[in-house]
């Protein structure tokens, strides 16, 4: 069973340096927080699809689209039924209120889909390996990275578990609330002291390798910062840029000249195409 | 609060962050499938674990919870409320352990050690008391910080979620976690792997300012939560009160109030 989203795969943003990767996601984070109005998410949206195309990630993206949907119908209505001015339920039916809402749901959905992609392309040694170069310690880094590889043992454990007490009669399907909780005991406590139980051996197996000797650690892999990463922060940063002062940038004279000339070389252009027999 | 840095330097210890990590994320993902608000949380058993996994191992049930909940977050999308959800477990893994630590003379409650008072021990019942006080301590703390978070990115409505969250976390903790708890930590006990047995720490907090953590954390927390919950959607919000970072100096405080027990 894959429990990660990751996508062993070569592509532009798999070769990016694990910091560079972690550092655009809070940024495209930040970005999205600065935008409200739907035409400019919808952009970032595209910005999102864009990075995933590159990422040879869109499929990862698309395997999660019914969780994106529902969190974008969901934060949509949670938003518009509950929103403290000019929620459905407090102030009636008002249009700007759901198109605000729709802003919202279609912003967490962004973030998230962002979240994805990062998830697809980084592996978790090159998270990890991130994580030190931007100061944090080898010992916890090493331990994010031992709970990651521990996760699929405890949880095929886990489901052995569960198969061995349902042969047994174990029933989480029916009851009240109180008892299907209760019932989850049985599963809990064996899965809980099989893990536990190899803390020591575990431990021992570590310091046996030399663990904590306090030498200076080298690293298998060595992640260079290179021309694609360098790009890559000019385009977060114009990317930042636009979001700051694009809204400004827009309703510049000289801006809304150059749009206007745009809009009415398409017109002439479209006018012409229809004119043709 | 030296206990969260020193435990770093025991190999035994950064094994338990691992393995209550792993854990944590091993029950927390099958459930990822039934969310309660989609992206924000969801039908959590595991949300009996780090109580459990508090009183056992302290420190490192804290760093393996918060870690669990980045590892749930890895497989159904890393989002915006991602860090708060790491520092809302963190607290629920970290506050049980320091507050029982605090308040009692024993290592662990008797009706989940199954040991026999001696003449210095509080009645069973106090301990019961004790015990769901630290639970939904814990969990309004977890549920202020999430909610906090949620305000910040205007991820969900706090006045619909934050609830649930607590609600969640008390029902798990209160009711599943004592009935685990009693079958596990007499063996972890005989392994010799809980906190203190690693760390040898004393077994009653002898720290002068343990009073004002007993009361600062407690009341911010719940304090907390309960003014996240009121403000929300308030005439105050919509007067100009800015909430997002209002609703950050209760966090702050649990966290300030955890560290002085």
């Amino acid at each position: 069973m894959k429990l990660f989203l990751y996508l062993d795969r070569e592509s532009v943003v798999h070769r990016l340096h694990p910091v560079t990767k972690l550092v655009a996601l809070p940024v495209l984070f930040g970005v999205a927080m600065r935008l409200e109005r739907l035409e400019t998410l919808a952009l970032l949206a595209l910005v999102v699809v864009v990075v995933a195309a590159l990422g040879r990630a869109l499929d990862a993206v698309a395997g999660m689209a019914s969780l994106l949907l529902t969190l974008l119908i969901a934060t949509t209505l949670m938003w518009w039924l509950f929103a403290p001015q000019g929620g459905l339920l407090r102030d009636g039916f008002q249009p700007a209120a759901l198109a605000r809402s729709a802003g919202l749901g279609l912003r967490l959905a962004l973030m998230v889909a962002s979240g994805i992609v990062f998830l697809a392309t980084t592996r978790v040694e090159d998270f990890a390996h991130g994580l030190r170069t931007l100061g944090l310690p080898y010992r916890v880094a090493f331990a994010l990275t031992l709970a990651f590889r521990l996760v699929p043992t405890f949880v095929a454990s886990g489901r052995a578990v569960a198969e061995a007490q349902r042969a047994r009669g174990l029933d989480l399907d029916h009851g009240g609330l109180v008892t299907r909780m209760r019932r989850y005991t049985p599963l809990v406590v064996p899965m809980f002291l099989t893990s536990i139980r190899r803390a020591d051996r575990l431990a021992a197996a570590l310091e046996t390798r030399g663990f904590g000797s306090g030498e200076k650690r080298t690293d298998l892999v060595e992640h260079r910062f290179g021309g694609r990463d360098a790009l890559a922060a000019v385009l977060l940063v114009g990317l930042v840029a636009a979001s700051l002062w694009g809204g400004e940038l827009a309703s510049q004279p000289a801006v809304q000249a150059a749009l206007g000339s745009a809009r009415a070389w398409l017109e002439a252009l479209y006018a012409k195409a229809a004119s043709r027999p | 609060m030296r206990d969260l840095i020193r435990m770093w330097s025991n190999t035994r210890m950064i094994v338990l962050v691992a393995i209550s990590a792993a854990v944590y994320a091993a029950i927390l993902l099958p459930f990822k499938l039934f969310p309660i608000v989609p992206g924000v949380t969801e039908l959590r058993p595991a949300t009996a674990i780090p109580p459990l996994a508090s009183l056992l191992f302290g420190p490192a049930a804290a760093w393996g919870m918060g870690f669990g909940n980045l590892i749930g977050d890895f497989a159904s999308g890393l989002g915006p409320v991602t860090p708060f959800g790491m520092l809302g477990n963190f607290l629920l893994g970290w506050m049980p352990y320091r507050l029982w630590r605090a308040m009692s003379s024993e290592p662990l409650p008797r009706f989940i050690s199954g040991e026999k008072a001696s003449a210095s021990s509080q009645g069973l019942l106090v301990q019961v008391a004790e015990f769901l006080f630290i639970i939904v301590v814990a969990s309004a703390a977890c549920a202020l910080v999430i909610g906090w978070g949620g305000l910040i990115f205007e991820a969900f409505p706090v006045k619909a979620v934050v609830p649930i969250i607590f609600v969640n976390n008390v029902l798990w903790g209160g009711f599943v976690t004592p009935l685990v708890a009693r079958a596990v930590a007499p063996r972890v006990r005989a392994w010799g792997l809980t906190a203190d047995q690693i760390l040898g720490v004393s077994q009653r907090s002898q720290s002068p300012t343990r009073l004002i953590g007993l009361f600062l954390a407690p009341a911010s927390a719940l304090g907390g939560v309960l003014v996240l919950y009121l403000l929300a959607g308030s005439p105050g919000e919509a007067a100009g009160v800015d909430l997002r970072w209002l609703a950050g100096v209760p966090s702050v405080l649990v966290l300030v109030g955890t560290a002085l027990l």
